[in-house]
């Protein structure tokens, strides 16, 4: 039989977490292309994380990952509108090296609103090993950011190999494996037990019950960040994910907060 | 806000021939984990009948379910034509606590159309059996839009929905066939996905399911509790409206 879960029972009874304010890692905003996302503007976002406990939220807008266009500065507008609630990650485009040029020249002003890189390599469809990505890796390096990957399992552009050559590269910064190589858990786990500046992340792993729990036993809660895509997932359904997990507390509370504030202290601003 | 009483649609039961992290198997272990969830009744189907055989799998539901008050079976069906559905089919539904069917057009190698199941299908309308139809099983939209349009009537209950395209695909066939609901175990998943669907069309089209034990239940009870909808729509999404069409099937 489970473990009896004073989380579990507090989230039932009032939709968030008194003393664990939740930090969300790997989320989004505005419109897609593929969905119809009913609450993706700041305004709904940020209500709805005020409901159910999150605390903030690190983003990356998708018009800054999807259209060049508009790029990094509909992330930073809405971080300054909310700078209680959000911060950025700046996206990293490797066909427009000349963007990433302007927008980090002046870091010292951009370093309030973005707290890391994202990199999108399975949709922007160059290798993560790639050339044209040393620009972004060296500059997460020197500064020792966080670099949210998105990963997916057999991927050529994203995957465990592609990540295990930069992780060898790259050992300054610090390297979240967002959705934890979906798919090819196994090769996601040894990743993290190789290289101590890898990190697990829970976005769209939390829809198959028990791989958190092998993620768990395998290489430690300390490891494993909570991301969520949102506003594509919903807080209740993946907090709740994470309260069925049949884990200790200890656990939920490092997954949900703890490890997010170490990884990023400036969060608690 | 009230204890709400939950009727899960989407519980299925065995151990996949490929391993999986999670499965129950025996009544025990599923009465265990409704207890465990406060899950008062749920509506079951076996992973054999999927990967093993139609009948095969029906005769596993058929052991689980029976004078089991708090389980209902569902089957899945063969086109009449091979003979593989067997004779009184409906009369067996209803001697066996079966009260729902499901399709496995492509695993199952056949096509889910008038012309392969004629005048099954209009009994099973007539008798306002649920067809359950999960995207995840392999059943694709096109499938799903083409049938209803040859049987609008039908009482079905579209399910494991996953995220992309998730409204513009479900809300057309919402929208135009007025005995279609959506399960809610990935409805739940996509941020506010419940709310936007009652908001267009009422608490009357989404029914609570789960996808134990491959999905973790509290997730999707959770999304439902803690969703901004009055008390009534979250127990009619809960369990009314699913009881209301258990109630209605005419065997």
């Amino acid at each position: 039989m489970k473990r009896k879960s004073l989380l579990r029972e507090e989230f039932y009874k009032q939709g968030y977490l008194s003393d664990t304010p939740v930090y969300d890692l790997h989320g989004h905003m505005g419109p897609v292309a593929g969905i119809h996302l009913p609450f993706c503007e700041p305004e709904a976002m940020v209500q709805r994380m005020k409901t159910s406990g999150v605390r903030k939220l690190v983003f990356s807008h998708h018009a800054a990952l999807m259209a060049p266009d508009i790029g990094n500065r509909a992330s930073q507008e809405s971080v300054e509108r909310y700078p209680d609630f959000l911060r950025a990650y700046l996206a990293f485009n490797p066909h427009y090296p000349g963007v990433f040029h302007r927008e980090t020249d002046g870091w010292e002003t951009g370093k309030k609103f973005f707290v890391g890189l994202k990199l999108l390599s399975d949709y922007h469809r160059v290798c993560l090993s790639d050339e044209r990505y040393r620009l972004a890796w060296e500059f997460a390096d020197s500064l020792r950011l966080p670099v949210l990957l998105h990963t997916w399992g057999g991927s050529g552009y994203d995957g465990p190999e592609q990540v295990r050559l930069v992780a060898g590269r790259y050992q300054q910064c610090q390297i979240l494996l967002g959705h934890s190589c979906h798919g090819d858990w196994q090769e996601a786990m040894a990743l993290v037990k190789d290289f101590p500046h890898v990190y697990l992340e829970l976005c769209a792993v939390l829809d198959e019950r028990g791989i958190l729990e092998e993620m768990v036993r395998r290489v430690g809660s300390e490891r494993i960040i909570f991301g969520t895509d949102f506003p594509w997932f919903s807080y209740p359904y993946y907090i709740g994910a994470v309260l069925d997990a049949d884990i200790e507390d200890q656990d939920r509370v490092r997954i949900l907060s703890g490890n997010a504030l170490r990884l990023i202290p400036s969060l608690k601003d | 806000m009230k204890e709400i009483k939950l009727w899960d649609a989407n519980v299925r039961v065995g151990r996949s021939l490929a391993g999986a992290r999670a499965a129950v198997t025996g009544v025990d272990e599923i009465l265990k984990a409704l207890d465990h969830y406060g899950i008062e009744k749920a509506l079951v189907w076996h992973i054999a009948q999927f990967e093993y055989s139609a009948s095969e799998g029906n005769r596993l539901v058929r052991q689980l379910v029976k004078n089991q008050k708090r389980l209902v079976g569902c089957w899945a069906v063969l086109p009449p034509t091979t003979g593989e559905t067997g004779e009184y089919f409906f009369d067996r539904m209803k001697e066996n606590n079966i009260a729902a069917l499901r399709f496995f057009p492509e695993q199952h190698r056949y096509l889910l159309r008038r012309r392969v199941f004629g005048e099954f299908l209009d009994q099973v309308v007539a008798r306002r059996i649920p067809v359950l139809l999960s995207v995840k099983w392999g059943v694709t939209w096109p499938v799903i839009y083409d049938l209803l349009e040859e049987y609008p009537e039908m009482t079905c209950l579209l399910c494991d929905l996953g995220i992309w395209g998730l409204n513009r695909y479900t809300w057309p066939l919402v929208s135009s066939f007025p005995r279609v609901y959506l399960e809610s175990s990935l409805l739940s998943l996509s941020d506010g996905g419940l709310e936007a669907t009652v908001k267009q069309f009422g608490a009357g089209r989404v029914i609570f399911g789960t996808g134990f034990p491959e999905r973790y239940a509290d997730a999707a009870i959770l999304d439902l509790l803690h969703a901004p909808l009055t008390d009534e729509e979250k127990n009619l999404i809960a369990g009314e409206n699913l009881k209301r069409l258990l109630a209605g099937v005419k065997l």
